[in-house]
């Protein structure tokens, strides 16, 4: 009986230390857009991304400190999405599938430019094309970045069970968006 | 009377039942109608490159028409894939979040238009699998400013050779002209 | 036992039942990048941005080139993707299969270098779930010539990326502009 007693604690404190899982990255194709290298000078933009399906009006763009005070000499890359002519957007499929019971946190670095209307986003993780999570909640001033976190739990039995997680944002109305840094983690 | 007679008597009906038919289930398609893009020009000499969720090839683009290329488009305009043109083919490619089962019947529609203002010389349109063409046609010939509707089935049998492959909707415009596509559905049954 | 040993003989000469594996073609869409049909005249001009079948970053699509560029093109053109030129560009094609343990995955590209522009090298890799399980950027094409580039990766007993979808990634370095004209992937 004192053998048990004495072991019931830390069987508890062992428990306790399985439960608190650290988040696993999922690997993401060109997450800070650094990919594809842009010979002219900070302020210029190409349309489509490495790795990325893109919409219309979206591309790298090489920002300098007109856009983003911040921005170092040798330029800021960022995903842009849509502007006056058209919306735009990026969409990657990853390898991860919905696992049950399990949180994943989508975290993106949300910037509006400091020459260009912002005109508001929004961002969802789907899994197999269907939206689990979104968010439209950032709200950069201009020439700042700031992070949006979407958060899904699964649960015991989602709906997307076993389907292709996909990662993907799209702007809104006649301005444009900027995305530098994507992240994926499940836990 | 028997038991055996009795059972038989009683199970008949209840054999003569028919098996209940399975209900057809629709697989998500991103951005089906191409309205998920949003141009700000007027209708008609209006499109932009790359088209939200498909990957495309070249020449193809998101269009808002207008009366110009199909009379009964909306004022508002009327939003397509416009896949080719007379400097190259197109095409629109998107892999779903499904894989190939056995003993299923895949069904894919797609609204396929010809321009009133544009020659339309034919596309191709296929499911794939894996890469793999499962099903396709060619077969809708629709009038200048209109369009039809291109069905394509694929059942797949106790044993495809595609089982377990993610399936994918494939579009090609053919010739030098441009074929335009206004919706896509696929179901499974 | 006489036939015993006759059998154990027979059985030493006999090649054990699927150790000569034939290599199994992985289907890409649009392998050889011909998919897409341009009208314009094979030459410097006669490109279009994106390639059916591949998701592509900037200045990336497929190229219609002439003896110009390559001098043993057809007079009809020869297609091929081509990527950078001023910026770096990319191609990506996810495909059917997943890794599987135990396997050899054969890579080849055939890599072209134009006869017109400069070729600042390459990075081509196979990959499993967005990460490269083997990379190269070996070919050395002389300018106005294809050569090939073969990337092989053993998965294993326990590769990390099991069951992960196979992809194939091939990016351009520096400013100059790469071609490829053909692609192939096996298992065996």
């Amino acid at each position: 009986m004192k053998t048990h007693t004495r072991l019931l604690p830390l069987a508890a404190l062992f428990v306790g230390v399985l439960s608190a899982q650290t988040p696993v990255s999922i690997p993401i194709i060109n997450p800070i857009f650094q990919d594809d290298t842009l010979d002219c000078s900070p302020g210029c933009a190409y349309l489509n991304i490495t790795g990325w399906v893109v919409g219309p009006q979206t591309g790298v763009f090489k920002a300098s400190t007109t856009q983003y005070p911040t921005a170092p000499a040798s330029g800021l890359y960022v995903a842009y999405l849509g502007n006056t002519d058209a919306t735009g957007s990026i969409l990657q499929t990853l390898s991860a599938t919905v696992q049950a019971n399990t949180t994943y946190t989508l975290t993106l670095g949300v910037g509006a430019r400091a020459d260009s209307p912002f005109t508001g986003y929004l961002a969802s993780l789907m899994a197999g094309n269907v939206t689990v999570a979104s968010s439209n909640k950032a709200t950069p001033v201009g020439g700042t970045f700031v992070s949006d976190v979407i958060e899904y739990n699964s649960g015991a039995t989602p709906a997307q069970l076993g389907q292709r997680l996909q990662i993907f944002v799209k702007s809104l109305g006649s301005g444009q968006v900027n995305i530098a840094k994507v992240t994926l983690t499940r836990q | 009377m028997t038991l055996k007679t009795f059972l038989l008597a009683a199970l008949l009906p209840i054999a003569a039942l028919p098996i209940a038919a399975t209900a057809q289930t629709a697989i998500t398609v991103v951005n089906p109608f191409f309205q998920d893009d949003t141009l700000e020009c007027s209708p008609g000499n209006c499109s932009s490159q790359y088209i939200t969720g498909w990957v495309v090839g070249p020449q193809t683009s998101v269009q808002k028409m207008s009366t110009t290329q199909y009379p009964t488009a909306p004022k508002a305009g009327l939003y397509v894939a416009a896949i080719g043109d007379t400097s190259a083919s197109g095409s629109i490619l998107q892999t779903l979040g499904i894989t190939v089962q056995a003993n299923t019947t895949y069904t894919l529609t797609l609204g396929v238009g010809a321009r009133a203002d544009y020659p339309f010389t034919g596309y191709l349109a296929a499911l794939m699998a894996g890469n793999v063409t499962v099903a396709s046609s060619n077969k809708a010939t629709p009038v200048g400013g209109n369009f039809v509707s291109d069905v394509i089935e694929y059942s797949s049998g106790a044993t495809p050779a595609q089982l377990g492959k993610p399936l994918q909707i494939f579009v090609k415009s053919t010739g030098t002209g441009q074929v335009n596509i206004g919706k896509v559905t696929l179901t499974m049954q | 036992m006489r036939l015993q040993r006759l059998l154990f003989s027979l059985a030493a000469f006999l090649p054990l039942a699927g150790s000569a594996q034939t290599p199994v073609s992985i289907p890409i869409i649009n392998s050889i990048f011909q998919d897409d049909t341009l009208s314009c005249s094979p030459g410097g001009d006669c490109y279009s941005l994106n390639i059916t079948g591949w998701v592509v970053g900037p200045q990336s699509g497929v190229y219609k080139s002439s003896t110009v560029q390559y001098p043993t093109a057809p007079s009809s053109g020869l297609y091929a993707a081509y990527f950078g030129g001023g910026l770096t560009g990319s191609i990506l094609q996810t495909l059917g299969l997943t890794l599987q343990a135990n396997k050899t995955y054969t890579l080849t590209l055939a890599v072209g270098a134009r006869a017109d522009l400069s070729f600042t090298g390459y990075l081509a890799s196979l990959m499993a779930g967005n990460v490269p399980v083997a990379s190269s950027n070996k070919a050395t094409p002389v300018g106005g010539t294809f050569v090939n580039d073969v990337i092989e990766y053993n998965s294993g007993a326990s590769p990390a990326q099991l069951g992960q979808p196979l992809q194939i990634f091939v990016k351009s370095l520096g400013n100059g502009q790469v071609n490829i004209a053909k692609v192939t992937l096996t298992m065996q």
